[in-house]
């Protein structure tokens, strides 16, 4: 049926695949070392180090390979791919901060950015205002950590592999601690020698050992967990020994068979035991599952299914003695090195140690919970779900009682909050229900809708959405206030998941809890919605970055409205909505990040010190006199802004200019990346019976690092970012915030100068398909509003006045100057990642096809420009256009005159004779929340390929919720790739290469290629 | 001393229940019903049939008005004769939002002045009183001389005994009570927030009772509560006024501690056996 784009896919592929083998990037250029090669004896003994498998039951970076000596390493920028950006001004990039507990002192860590990573930290006199030194740390420094006694400060730098440790008294560096790339933040027991560490890539926590008392704070990782190395190996009737009694003498493993070895070698069986177990889980590993009956949990003897052992025999049964010193040694092993947080891809940040030292609570930048460290225990023990990232927590603890407020800064609930369900409305599967809603499948010829009687009705939607109305333009801030002395761990689920302690996951007010959102929340004619307690509605400014506690005063950063916010901690408050009440903002510089606040009975008493990442400065304010003064830290030698992809990123990362003061790009690219949810950003449109088009479906946020591979096409090839029009910016400034008076003032007075009998439409087919149709000749009205107001906001930021079409060259630039990929920390020697990387090549498996490196995404593929197609592909007809969605508003763009400063020869195209898939973007996808395909659907890598129910398919941590509902009934992960099936939710087909064929092993094999993937 | 108070009470009691049923009630014959939803949430699950005494119900729900009253009666009685056994000492019967609920840095913004609502919006008098707790909605029940009606009670007035789907009947329409969806279209019902009590009359219920889906979710007097909830947990229905058609079903349900209040939670009161 699809022979023709197949063959010429199959073509394609091929050549890809040549190009793929002989020119793959650098880093991956190893030769492929297969694991058994690897871990090979032989005369020289086993294999050490880097290429050798990790003990700790997870991929890992190099550090942590068998047998690996630790070696210092920073982690080198990745190059851009542009080769003719435009020249930036060299930028410091003032991110973390402390302050010396004598109040004399501030270190400021000048982070730099992706591109260009800084190396410093700078000294702050609080006294003279002025930086009096700086100090070689590691690269991009990010967090300070002050130790307890004042007497040292840790560095933690992202892209090294080691913090760096400044003495206070001497204000150089006199020592390093190992630790792994991408830590985070620290939290310090309260004397001092121990310290928790998160780790983003790992989605761990690690533990710190340290002795103050040494001259150099000698500090050391105690490692966690692992597979019991000595019980496999050492002894008479040691595992590996039982493992070839059985598996390898009497049975099949002598050599490696159905990706498993029990045969002579020892090490070898170690780490083939190792990949086939998941620690602490013996029935969630395959080792064991593979060997046990169905009813007992396995598939041994499943004949019916597409995998069972060989012959289809049962091998132990659990009372087995064989069974059970297997089940023991995984039992007894911990995944590690660190403490595991959170769902796959946790991204654990900020850090919260209760008073008495018992719990760290963990905010999470990759799933939706803060997670709750036992710390006698070692290990997680539940979680708060927040259905948003975390950016910050803090714990703020009563002096005169153990009572606890935990506090966090985090994003909106927005769409994605708690689905109501509406089957008798909208989402009614009744096509003679007035509320239906239909597909919108177009006829090619006429490009018209086709009738309705040839639609199907859509039913539920796959959106989560708790409120009255669709919530895309409630783009929202939090901050959530839990006492703890209520939040009791529950025990785990019987199938040993952990389960949350509390769903906050809604704008309500308990004595247990509270949470707050935008003061801004419903003020616009699209986020009126009803539906948000107005007592909750008090968060001023946007994007929560960072809490300081300091007394009964807490103070957030704000980062993308340039803000510092006092809130006042009442927790004997009468009504629960008044223990946090905002009493003060003072301005800060463009971007803040982090606040510290002066400790009392020095020179900083009464000063809260902000970092401004974009400023180049820190604020000190004076909450006494609410006077805040800006500092120059970093590299003011030219102004900021001071090139167009400058100006690209105060609009990509600040609110400033958005209409109702919430709206920024990377409110949901959060960091560049994701927020890890489905928003209606790019809605799969229904019809009603009537023709009126209306949203029925949302989209996985996309990282925005790798663009410049892709651009100017993103989301499928429908979603252009420059045009006026149609582009992302309409968020920021939607021309319907100016149909009323919006927060910076009141414009609907305010007339475009040519006449109405004068004004054309820029283009008459595309204007008839909008919705900013219905406004006719007044939406010539509304750009003007909307220019007017920014021209007032350039002229204030920038110094000079600029249209709104001018960002769509600021933000091209800021594209192409392409400074978020970051370096990969995992080991690209790895045998698993070797392995996956020729899976990920292989034809049988067809990645590349649409994956081809280097960009390792293309925009230029046809695939779904098949006219014999059987299935539509909705998700290509998006509400924002409500438009001839086969013509690329880029195309019309440049039929219209518009040219562009990116790629200027890319005049758009036709999707309906030249195709409209742009596959999504590879590389970097480590770093980003782990929500993946159309709708968001995907909540690990392994579901985004793996075939519905592969036997591969592991237990999710927690049972995943979306909106508050099980996104997955069993807890499992599912997967969604050769659907060949219109799924009953969410109306959509996948494939994305073949790999139900693969065994267990190599699934987590191309799982690891894909997040080794620079 | 204390008879003596208690009787002084009891007559004071009387004397404003009297008052107080001046507001129309329905009346609700005994019989059985159809409740829960099969097509709806796990705690509306099974259908199933259920026989109630004959009762009264308010005609509509306890307006601020009303409430009012009740406030000024407990400001000079006290509310000992009136309070469930379980409310805490000293509790203050006054509405949320009767108290200031916007922070003083934010009441004299640019951004307060674009919000929907303001110190006015929850206090009308002919509004469903909102912001009040289960103890309060109970109290006041008492004072008004009934009680707040069991969740079978309510759900057989707002629906009638054959299983209907809304109280008008089977088929939804926009226009019959104050829901919530397609605000940035422009509110079908008229109403962002609460609607005056008894705004909607084409949305009677088989018994006459008005507003009994959508406007404000109501207390009712279980406490076995919703899948889900903490225990113990009164049990509310009705839907709210920014809920979809599917949530404001009579059958809907959801529960919260008695303490909890919210701008969308209101009560109204049976009066016993008639």
């Amino acid at each position: 049926m699809h022979r023709s784009w197949f063959g010429a896919a199959l073509g394609a592929a091929l050549l890809l695949l040549a190009l793929f083998v002989g020119s793959g990037p650098p880093h991956l250029d190893a030769t492929p070392t297969p694991l058994h090669a690897a871990a090979s004896t032989s005369d020289a003994g086993p294999l050490t180090g880097p290429g050798t498998p990790s003990k700790f039951g997870r991929l890992t970076s190099p550090r942590w390979a068998w047998g690996a000596e630790y070696v210092r390493r920073d982690l080198q920028p990745v190059a851009n791919a542009n080769p003719f950006p435009e020249p930036q001004p060299h930028r410091d990039h003032p991110y973390g901060l402390a302050v010396t507990p004598d109040g004399t002192k501030l270190y400021v860590a000048l982070a730099g950015n992706e591109a260009e990573p800084g190396s410093e930290v700078a000294v702050f006199d609080v006294a003279t205002r002025q930086v009096t030194g700086r100090v070689q740390v590691g690269s991009m420094p990010t967090y300070l950590g002050m130790h307890p006694s004042g007497a040292f400060v840790v560095v933690i730098n992202r892209f090294s592999n080691y913090a760096s440790v400044i003495s206070t008294a001497t204000d150089a560096v006199v020592s390093e601690i190992p630790l792994d790339f991408y830590c985070m933040e620290m939290a310090w027991s309260a004397d001092g020698r121990r310290a928790w560490v998160s780790n983003r890539y790992l989605d761990q926590v690690l533990v710190l050992e340290l002795d103050p008392d040494t001259p150099d704070y000698a500090a050391k990782v105690l490692p966690q967990g692992g597979f019991d190395e000595a019980a496999f190996l050492q002894g008479d009737d040691n595992l590996h020994t039982a493992l070839v009694q059985s598996c390898g003498d009497a049975r099949c493993h002598r050599r490696a068979r159905g990706g498993f070895y029990a045969g002579e070698d020892p090490f070898k069986s170690y780490f083939s035991a190792i990949a086939n177990s998941v620690a602490g889980d013996p029935d969630e590993s395959l080792l064991l599952r593979a060997v046990r009956s169905v009813d007992e949990g396995g598939f041994a003897d499943d004949r019916a299914g597409s995998n069972f052992h060989a012959g289809g025999e049962v091998v132990w049964r659990r009372e087995d003695a064989g069974y059970q010193a297997v089940a023991e040694w995984i039992s007894a092993a911990r995944v590690g090195p660190g403490i595991p947080v959170g769902n796959f891809g946790s991204k654990p940040s900020g850090l919260a140690l209760s008073a008495d030292g018992a719990r760290l609570y963990v905010g999470n930048q990759g799933t939706q919970e803060i997670s709750v460290i036992d710390l006698a225990r070692g290990e997680e023990v539940t979680g708060i779900y927040t259905q948003s990232l975390t950016t910050s927590v803090r714990v703020w603890a009563d002096p005169d009682s153990d009572r606890e407020l935990l506090i966090a800064a985090s994003m909106g609930l927005g769409f994605g909050a708690a689905k109501e369900r509406d089957p008798y409305g909208g989402e009614t599967g009744d096509p003679d229900n007035p509320a239906a809603q239909y597909t919108v499948v177009r006829d090619l010829a006429t490009t018209e809708p086709k009738p309705l009687e040839e639609q199907t009705v859509l039913g539920a939607f796959d959106a989560v959405d708790g409120t009255a109305a669709f919530k895309m333009a409630d783009i929202q801030n939090d901050l959530l206030l839990v006492d703890l002395a209520h939040l009791q761990v529950p025990e785990p689920a019987a199938n040993g998941q952990l389960r949350y302690a509390l769903r906050a996951n809604r704008y309500e007010a308990h004595d247990a809890w509270v949470r707050y959102t935008s003061d801004s929340a419903e003020i616009l004619p699209q986020d009126l919605g009803g539906d948000i307690p107005p007592e909750l509605q008090r968060v001023v400014g946007a994007f929560p970055e960072d809490v300081a506690i300091a007394g009964d005063r807490a103070f957030v950063v704000m980062a993308s409205t340039s803000e510092l916010v006092e809130w006042k901690i009442d927790p004997d408050a009468s009504e629960a909505s008044e223990r946090l009440v905002p009493v003060a903002v003072y301005e800060t510089g463009f971007r803040p990040t982090r606040a510290a606040v002066g400790p009392a009975g020095g020179p900083a008493q009464g000063l809260v010190f902000v970092t401004n990442s974009l400023g180049e400065t820190i604020s000190v304010v004076d909450t006494s006199t609410g006077e805040s003064v800006e500092y120059v830290v970093g590299d003011l030698s030219r102004p900021f802004p001071d090139s167009d992809a400058e100006r690209g990123e105060v609009f990509v990362t600040t609110s400033l200019f958005a209409v109702d003061g919430d709206t920024s790009c990377t409110s949901c690219h959060i960091y560049g990346r994701s927020d890890g949810r489905g928003w209606g950003a790019g809605q799969a449109i229904a019809q009603m019976n009537d023709g009126t088009l209306v949203g029925g479906g949302l989209l996985a946020i996309p990282h925005l690092n790798n663009l410049y591979a892709i651009q100017p096409f993103y989301f499928e090839g429908t979603h252009t970012a420059f045009d006026a029009q149609f582009d992302d910016a309409r968020e920021h400034v939607a021309l319907q915030g100016f149909t009323a008076p919006n927060p910076h003032g009141d414009f609907t007075q305010l007339r475009h100068p040519t006449p109405e009998a004068e004004r054309e439409l820029e283009h008459e087919e595309l204007q008839d398909k909008m919705s900013t149709a219905s406004w006719g000749l007044a939406y010539d009205d509304l750009r003007e509003r909307r220019n007017a107001l920014v021209r007032q906001l350039t002229m204030r930021y920038f110094g000079k006045a600029f249209a709104f079409r001018d960002f769509q060259r600021f933000i091209g630039e800021y594209q192409a100057a392409e400074m978020r990929l970051v370096p990969n920390p995992f080991d690209q020697a790895n045998p698993s990642v070797v392995r996956g990387r020729m899976l990920f090549g292989d034809l049988g498996v067809g990645c590349v096809v649409c994956h081809p490196p280097p960009a390792f995404a293309s925009k230029d593929e046809a695939l779904y420009n098949n006219e014999e197609r059987t299935l539509p592909s909705l998700v290509s007809f998006t509400d924002r256009e409500k438009a001839f969605t086969l013509v690329s508003p880029h195309w019309m763009d440049s039929v219209n005159g518009y040219e562009r400063d990116v790629e200027p020869w890319e005049r758009g195209r036709i999707e309906r004779t030249e195709g409209h898939v742009t596959s999504f973007a590879l590389r970097g996808m480590f770093d980003r929340p782990f929500t993946f395909l159309h709708h968001g659907r995907a909540l690990s890598v392994r579901e985004s390929f793996a075939a519905p129910d592969h036997y591969s398919l592991r237990l999710f941590r927690y049972s995943p919720l979306k909106g508050g509902e099980h996104a997955r009934e069993d807890g499992r992960e599912r997967g969604f790739n050769e659907l060949s099936f219109i799924e009953e939710r969410t109306y959509m087909v996948d494939t994305h290469g073949a790999t139900s064929h693969l065994t267990a092993l190599q699934v987590q094999d191309l799982e690891h290629f894909l997040l080794a993937i620079e | 001393m204390k008879l003596r108070l208690s009787i002084l009470t009891l007559t004071a009691l009387l004397a404003l229940s009297a008052t107080a049923q001046d507001a129309s009630r329905v009346l609700v014959p005994a019989g059985s019903f159809v409740m829960g939803d099969d097509g709806g949430a796990p705690g509306e699950l099974p259908e199933r049939t259920v026989a109630v005494d004959a009762f009264e119900i308010d005609r509509t729900e306890v307006s601020n008005a009303d409430y009012e009253a009740f406030v000024a009666w407990v400001a000079e009685h006290g509310d000992a004769a009136v309070r469930h056994a379980e409310q805490a000492d000293g509790k203050d019967h006054t509405p949320r939002y009767w108290k200031s609920f916007r922070p003083a840095l934010l009441r004299s913004t640019g951004m307060a002045d674009l919000q929907r609502f303001d110190d006015s919006t929850f206090r009308q008098p002919d509004h469903p009183v909102v912001g009040v707790d289960w103890f309060d909605a109970h109290a006041y029940c008492a004072w008004a001389g009934g009680r707040l009606p069991t969740e079978a009670e309510w759900e057989k007035a707002a629906r009638g005994t054959g299983g209907a789907t809304w109280p008008w009947g089977d088929e939804w329409t926009w226009e019959r009570c104050n829901s919530g969806g397609y605000e940035r279209a422009g509110e079908r019902d008229g109403w962002t927030y609460s609607a005056p009590v008894g705004s909607y009359p084409t949305g009677a219920s088989p018994y006459g009772a008005l507003d009994m889906a959508g406007n404000v979710a109501e207390w009712t007097a279980d406490t076995d509560g919703a899948e889900g909830a903490p225990a113990g947990a009164p049990v509310t229905n009705g839907g709210r006024s920014n809920r979809y058609p599917s949530g404001v079903r009579p059958a809907a349900r959801a529960s919260w501690e008695p303490t909890y209040r919210a701008f969308a939670l209101g009560f109204r009161c049976v009066g016993g056996t008639p």
